[in-house]
């Protein structure tokens, strides 16, 4: 069992959040036809309470223990999970009724499992790049002769193209995230503790639904290099305050990116964040099926170079200028330079052009997208201004 | 998927001396069996052992501590450079090295320090592919030392049991709240308030999961963490009033008589069914058991060491949860315990 639990997406209250039978056929036709381009003949979900992701998008369901999960060419589906909660979990979504609760693996469960596996198949495991020595062992015991392959890029890349009620999922979350920042901005009094003002937020973002939420935190001035964890520290007067922040709405993180400051924005405050506004008009623009991931990199990063502040484009600055959105908060493709991964209609992205400033410390802003046949529809919009808490008189 | 609470380093509640006392433990192990180094591997969801060693909390992604038998801790982890600043202002740590990926950097750091013979916690656990980068193509005795720091997590010492015992006062904060707002129907208000009780208390994370059943009830997870110390409770409510049907709750309590020093999750589970049977329950409710020490760790362990069961002085987390065969709960009750000679002690009164 783990702290990360996920909630049982029953508990909204007025929309259906269980996922529908055909998103289950269209899920699983689509991972078969990439098992056949792939010369897969099985197809294994690897789960555990940091990446059960995988094994949600086959089963529907929110799993909290370890949990492997295989897919037959035929488009038959069995789960083998070691917590009770992911046994009933998994039945409850009703598209995997085929379950098998073992306490603790053993190679014979996983013969049980591979039933019907010819020697020799080859099996594209996702996570195989973490997979436990001990459960690696047992696979090999369990299977004649297998060829294991990692199958993680090719989960990646059929979950960046998301369904009709995949998108609607993320829409809400992209309101839920707003609500989120609308009661941030309600917390930020100075003297009040970081960790105060995390747990406020966290506790509308669940009131407003969410199971789960990935929040990143930032607040001071220029000495502010990075997104940290919450700590004592009280707010003061011109400290900018940074937020990423990503509800999980019926199993999809949506993420918004947002910068203010307690009290008036200082002259350089306000001229940077004017520079990263840009930047995120920049990518936003670029958004469309068939561009890149090194070209909305590139978009973004091009006004940051063009304000001199190239040099906080690179790794010793900054990591991506967004990622894609779904069942994991930072999904594939990380967009950045260098990058070739193709986006295609249908991926739901943030977009973000965070990094540090000499002037102003550390900034983000971003908004979610979904890519349409045009470009982009973009469903939260950052304020032009960066909002100040005028009130303020400490 | 990532902690959400508190996290810093209060030198007067928790010495730095305490952390490397707890770091020299196993410098002594790798120096007593001729290693070079230990490893540690953990992530968000299940890095209780290096936070436990450290204070270091790895706040999302994933990480290996590396312990050498002498010299400084070094902290191996995919989160970029940009946080080790963070890192070194809440941990205790030594140096810290990051990349997109573990298994390289860890092998250039075998390298870099010529590691011939390296013990690895858990191994059984620890990421295949991350064992074969560090020996591949060279010479490197990798040794599998179990769990000595589960062990010593397990039983706390003085220190580590006043955490516990301020973990549990969070968690009973958060049962409160959740409680209270159980009275009305609205289930989002119960996690909010409950995990808001817990947040705004100091917790480094806290998690209430509602799980709903079909006759109106639901069934109510809590978990509270603060540094590597745990807390857990389930309820089963209807209208905020307890709805764990009778029989269930004899059950529970045929539970609470066996657990005592010794006890396994397979001997209680084994008891509380010949209870049942003897006596006719639970029939067409299908009755399952968690035991464990700290929930991070179970969840991330496949190969649990059921058979040894748990020695005096554990804080356990013991729950016993009811299924309909369709997947819905029937019932839930569950609570932290400070094993004792005399059996248990229940760690908080909600």
């Amino acid at each position: 069992m783990s702290i990360h639990a996920p909630t049982d997406s029953a508990l909204l209250p007025t929309r259906s959040n269980t996922p529908p039978p055909e998103e289950f056929t269209w899920r699983v036709n689509r991972l078969i036809r990439a098992m056949a381009e792939e010369d897969l003949d099985e197809l294994l979900m690897y789960g555990w309470p940091w990446r059960p992701d995988n094994v949600r998008y086959l089963t529907g369901a929110p799993t909290i223990g370890t949990s492997l999960v295989r897919l037959r060419s035929d488009g038959s589906v069995a789960a083998l999970v070691s917590s009770e909660t992911d046994r009933a979990a998994i039945l409850r979504g009703g598209w995997v009724s085929d379950v098998t609760r073992v306490r603790s693996f053993t190679g014979h469960h996983l013969q049980g499992l591979f039933d019907g596996v010819r020697p020799g198949s080859k099996i594209g495991i996702t996570h195989l790049e973490i997979l436990p020595l001990g459960l690696r062992g047992l696979i090999d015991e369990a299977l004649s002769a297998p060829r294991l392959v990692s199958a993680t890029r090719l989960a990646d890349l059929i979950r960046l193209q998301k369904s009709s009620w995949e998108r609607d999922r993320i829409m809400h979350g992209a309101r839920v995230a707003q609500d989120g920042w609308n009661a941030m901005l309600d917390s930020l009094v100075p003297g009040v503790r970081e960790f105060e003002v995390v747990a406020a937020v966290e506790r509308e973002i669940k009131r407003a639904g969410a199971e789960d939420n990935f929040m990143l935190i930032a607040f001071g001035t220029t000495e502010v290099r990075a997104m940290h964890a919450p700590e004592a520290r009280r707010l003061r007067r011109g400290d900018l305050v940074r937020t990423e922040l990503t509800p999980q709405v019926d199993g999809y993180y949506t993420q918004i990116c947002r910068t203010a400051v307690l009290g008036n924005p200082s002259p350089a405050q306000s001229r940077a964040y004017e520079i990263f506004q840009e930047a995120l008009e920049a990518g936003i623009s670029a958004v469309r099926p068939g561009t890149t991931s090194h070209d909305l990199a590139k978009a973004q990063n091009d006004v940051l170079r063009r304000n001199g502040l190239g040099e906080y484009c690179t790794p010793q600055h900054t990591r991506v200028r967004g990622h894609g959105l779904g069942m994991h908060p930072d999904e594939a493709p990380g967009i950045q330079e260098g990058d070739e991964t193709e986006i295609p209609e249908g991926a739901t992205l943030v977009i973000h052009p965070n990094t540090f400033t000499p002037t102003a410390g550390y900034i983000v802003v971003g908004d979610p997208v979904i890519v349409t046949a045009s470009g982009s529809e973009r469903l939260t919009k950052a304020d032009l201004i960066l909002p100040s808490r005028t009130a303020v008189t400490a | 998927m990532m902690k959400r609470g508190l996290s810093t380093l209060d030198t007067e509640c928790t010495p730095v001396s305490l952390f490397q006392d707890r770091q020299e433990r196993l410098r002594q192990v790798a120096r007593d069996r001729g290693l070079d180094a230990v490893f540690v591997y953990g992530d968000v969801s299940g890095g209780g052992d290096i936070a436990f060693l450290t204070h270091t909390t790895l706040y999302w992604g994933h990480g290996i501590l590396v312990i050498p038998a002498e010299g400084p801790t070094v902290l191996v982890m995919t989160l970029s450079p940009r946080t080790h600043d963070w890192f070194r202002e809440t941990g205790v740590l030594g140096e810290m090295i990051s990349g997109p990926q573990l298994g390289p950097l860890l092998r250039q750091l075998s390298i870099d320090r010529d590691y011939a013979a390296v013990g690895i916690v858990e191994q059984s656990d620890f990421p295949a592919s991350m064992l074969e980068a560090v020996s591949d193509g060279r010479e490197v005795l990798l040794v599998d030392l179990g769990s000595p720091v589960r062990e010593l997590r397990s039983r706390p010492d003085e220190a580590a049991l006043a955490d516990v015992r301020q973990t549990a006062r969070l968690g009973a904060r958060g049962l409160e709240a959740a409680l209270a707002a159980a009275q009305s129907a609205d289930m989002g208000r119960v996690r909010a308030d409950s995990e808001y009780a817990m947040r705004t208390g100091g917790a480094w994370d806290a998690t209430t999961v509602i799980t709903r059943s079909t006759d109106n009830a639901v069934a109510i997870q809590l978990r509270c963490q603060l540094r590597d110390s745990w807390y857990g409770a389930e309820r089963f409510l209807r209208g905020g009033n307890d709805a764990n049907p009778a029989e269930a709750q004899s059950l529970y309590q045929e539970m609470l008589r066996q657990l005592r020093p010794g006890t396994t999750e397979a001997k209680l589970l084994d008891s509380v069914l010949a209870f049942a049977e003897a006596r006719g329950l639970s029939k067409g409710m299908l009755v399952d058991i968690v035991l464990e020490t700290a929930p991070d760790v179970e969840a991330r362990l496949v190969f649990p060491e059921t058979d040894q069961g748990f020695a005096e002085g554990s804080v356990v987390h013991a729950a016993l949860w009811g299924w309909d065969l369709d997947g819905y709960p029937t019932t839930a009750m569950g609570d932290t315990f400070l094993l004792s000679k005399a059996g248990y002690v229940r760690l908080s009164n909600v």
